[in-house]
């Protein structure tokens, strides 16, 4: 038998940290398997879903149900943001070095062009 | 439409690079009473916090780290934001709540601070949304430094460390495997691309910001030396038709 947890009640409509799910992580008992409903959760920030992603994939005994709209676009940008090629941005930013305030005042004080 | 959004940005008279100039003149001047927007009255005021231990303005609060503060805090922020905007703008508290999320959990996970800074606040003149967040934690550059991680391309320089955080360098274990290290990069791309905004990091010694047409970092003379690390974000308070929150994220 499952153990069913409403993440709504028990941390609220919105999960904004990555120690918030490692709070929930660690209140498991690893004898047990859960399903986790997350009906009512609104948001999750996209630090919280790639540690949702963890804990549903390091352990078979944990499975997710019920999500909202907004959640489930988070967690499957997070999957697939998992399984595409690690990106960096090439090219470096222009370090320009300022020697004195004035120097970096009048850098920044332009009139960009359209 | 995003090419006018973009004018529109443009067209600001007081735009963030010249912000962020009057600030550094203030600074040189110790000019810091000076009557100013409540958006220059944030930065200033977090900077002289942190580096002077000079009271907070009453514009920016002071917030814990921990879970639960950090969802009302984000709340909080939103609602002070929306409720200025005379006219409801579809979709824009999403951006918001992902670009905040974000910020304030790479403070979490990377300053060694038990509290950070915030301001969030419209303006009515130039129609835009104004977003400070801060620390006074271990700025970028220490916490490469502190993870060990990417030691031999920041050197001992700030403008080093703030380059490769924006190219999403991660100081986690596991850069493979998990989505870490693109909270700065995505939330400037979405800031930049995505809303036709304006980005800059204040981080030890260097100042990397972010326009329509321009990116660079500064390398700011000795005597500016921020012991955190402050967001600065400016952006029109109407979405881009064509944007889509999902295109930063993956």
């Amino acid at each position: 038998m499952k153990k069913i947890i409403k993440i709504n009640k028990v941390y609220g409509d919105e999960l904004h940290t990555r120690q918030i799910i490692e709070r929930l992580k660690s209140s498991l008992n690893s004898e047990d398997d859960y399903l986790l409903d997350m009906r009512g959760v609104q948001r999750v920030s996209r630090s919280a879903a790639d540690e949702l992603y963890n804990l549903t994939h390091t352990s078979k005994r944990v499975e997710i149900i019920n999500l909202e709209p907004y959640v489930e676009k988070m967690l499957s940008a997070v999957v697939l943001g998992r399984f595409l090629p690690r990106h960096y941005e090439q090219s470096d930013v222009p370090i320009i070095n300022c020697a004195t305030i004035d120097q970096a005042a009048t850098q920044l004080s332009y009139t960009p062009a359209l | 439409m995003s090419a006018n959004l973009h004018q529109n940005i443009n067209s600001i008279d007081y735009m963030l690079g010249k912000i962020l100039s009057d600030i550094l003149v203030c600074i040189s001047d110790k000019q810091f009473d000076i009557e100013r927007s409540a958006f220059s009255k944030a930065i200033l005021g977090v900077y002289n916090a942190v580096t002077f231990s000079r009271p907070l303005p009453s514009v920016v609060v002071e917030f814990r780290l921990d879970d639960t503060s950090v969802g009302q805090e984000i709340k909080s922020m939103e609602d002070n934001i929306l409720s200025q905007i005379p006219k409801e703008v579809s979709g824009l508290k999403t951006p918001i709540t992902y670009l905040l999320d974000e910020l304030i959990c790479n403070i979490q996970q990377h300053a060694k601070v038990t509290t950070g800074y915030s301001y969030a606040g419209y303006n009515s003149k130039s129609d835009s949304v104004e977003i400070v967040i801060a620390d006074k934690g271990i700025t970028i550059y220490g916490s490469y430094v502190d993870a060990q991680k990417h030691l031999e391309l920041i050197g001992n320089s700030d403008a080093c460390a703030l380059n490769i955080a924006h190219k999403g360098y991660s100081t986690k274990n596991l850069p493979n495997a998990e989505n870490r290290g693109y909270g700065i990069s995505s939330s400037m791309q979405m800031v930049v691309e995505g809303l036709s905004g304006e980005f800059a990091i204040l981080s030890g010694n260097a100042l990397l910001v972010q326009l329509y047409n321009r990116k660079e970092i500064l390398s700011l003379p000795q005597e500016i030396d921020f012991m955190g690390t402050m967001i600065i974000i400016r952006f029109p308070a109407q979405l881009p038709g064509d944007f889509d929150l999902y295109k930063y994220i993956s």
